[in-house]
């Protein structure tokens, strides 16, 4: 368990290093904390709820197995993540040196970024489906129910998570700004003052306000 | 085996069909079990006293042995003892879900599951008896707080994220609020519970045709019922 962490914590902790330096030295440095952070906080809240949905789905699976399958799949998610750090780096490092110093190709590092832990967390979860279908008797369309129900909670609680520890990436007009380490309930540039007011927003696409250009 | 267990007549696991009293109601499902190959033997009245000390067991009883649930109700052993059982874990678990979405009165929760419930109940009861169900009060009431009782599980799951969620989000100037984050859990937990109870039905084979019927008609009246009280009770934001 101890190992899991530790791996869990540098893989998550290079990889959020690769993210911030898109931007800045400051935003990699505060994201070799943030980033750890952010999964330790996701999986502490919702390990109760894990366990719970855990033995409502796959019966038999006890409290101490449900937490050692979920921190696996985010120590899957981190060594994944962690194995494409060079890439993310080296694309970062050409951002860096190539932006406009406005909006440059902030979209594109952000998408790329989605890309990354879309496929990191799909292949973790497939990885501890197949566990999940090892270690005990159930059947696999039980086994991807129960993980999808963790992935679910996962994004419910970590999208607010990540929301209030913002930011992560940083938009190269920002440079030289010094932000709080965690930017909490302060409204964004679109006046969401939480995660799931933001993912309203990606729907309604209210206007960007005139100093950004809107 | 348990001593009541034998008393009541139940034989031993996998040797044939349950001896039945065919006096009281509540036996009447235990002749409509199936003709499985193994016969599930119901919860032990220790298993169930222990719930009272370590309400973490309930988990295993209502969770993770189904056809043990189904099988202690359907048999009717021990059904006064899970009855409480199930209504002690419904209480006791969405207390703490009642206190981070309000301290003041955080007994609202419990009152809106098991205020639902007895609202709820007659009904269950006067309509399966109707379409000739022979299922007693206590089997339906035992029905009844397997939903309330899977519902209050999760919410005690969900409590942890709710306070988190009340941590991090200024509710006074959020379109999204934790209020309203906190009724989607409930509601989830709600539907857990329902989506349990059908689960928990399908292991009672041979029920009357029309039984499926009503159970949906209940749960839909039940749902309704939950809405309103969570109004009343100022749950909604």
């Amino acid at each position: 368990m101890i190992r899991s962490l530790t791996v869990l914590l540098l893989g998550s902790a290079v990889y959020g290093f690769t993210v911030g330096s898109a931007h800045c030295w400051l935003y990699a440095t505060r994201n070799l904390i943030k980033l750890p952070l952010l999964l330790l906080s996701t999986g502490l809240v919702c390990g109760l709820a894990y366990f719970v949905t855990g033995q409502f789905f796959a019966w038999g699976l006890s409290f101490r197995r449900v937490q050692r399958l979920t921190w696996a799949l985010f120590r899957d998610l981190s060594i994944l993540l962690a194995s494409l750090a060079p890439a993310n780096f080296f694309f970062a490092m050409i951002l860096v040196h190539t932006d406009d110093s406005r909006l440059g190709e902030y979209s594109l590092f952000l998408g790329l970024n989605i890309v990354f832990v879309a496929s990191g967390g799909t292949l973790a979860l497939l990885g501890q489906m197949r566990a999940l279908i090892r270690s005990i008797e159930i059947s696999r369309a039980r086994a991807s129910t129960l993980v999808v129900a963790w992935l679910g909670l996962s994004l419910f609680v970590g999208g607010q998570v990540a929301f209030f520890m913002r930011p992560f990436f940083g938009l190269p007009a920002s440079r030289g700004n010094t932000p709080p380490f965690m930017v909490g309930a302060e409204a964004d540039v679109r006046g969401a003052t939480n995660f799931y007011e933001a993912v309203i927003q990606l729907f309604e696409e209210p206007p960007l306000p005139r100093s950004w250009g809107g | 085996m348990d001593e009541e267990q034998s008393a009541s007549g139940e034989s031993p696991r996998g040797s044939g069909p349950p001896t039945t009293r065919s006096n009281q109601g509540r036996v009447a499902i235990a002749e409509l079990a199936p003709p499985t190959a193994e016969v599930v033997e119901p919860h032990g009245s220790n298993l169930l006293r222990s719930v009272f000390l370590r309400p973490m067991r309930m988990l295993e009883v209502v969770l993770s042995e189904q056809e043990k649930l189904a099988r202690t109700i359907a048999s009717g052993d021990n059904l006064v003892i899970l009855v409480l059982g199930l209504l002690y874990a419904t209480v006791l678990f969405s207390l703490p879900f009642g206190a981070v979405i309000g301290i003041e009165r955080f007994w609202r929760v419990a009152v809106l599951l098991v205020g639902s419930l007895g609202i709820c109940l007659p009904s269950l009861h006067v309509f399966g008896a109707y379409i000739g169900c022979r299922i007693s009060i206590r089997q339906n009431l035992a029905l009844g707080l397997v939903i309330t009782c899977v519902a209050a599980l999760f919410t005690f799951g969900f409590f942890p994220i709710v306070w988190f969620l009340d941590a991090t989000i200024e509710s006074e100037s959020a379109r999204v609020s934790v209020g309203h984050l906190g009724v989607v859990l409930l509601a989830f937990s709600v539907v857990a519970g329902i989506v349990h109870l059908i689960r928990c039905l399908r292991r009672f084979h041979g029920l009357v045709a029309a039984y499926p019927l009503v159970i949906i008609f209940w749960q839909a009246l039940f749902i309704f019922i939950t809405y309103r009280m969570a109004r009343l009770l100022d749950l909604l934001p």
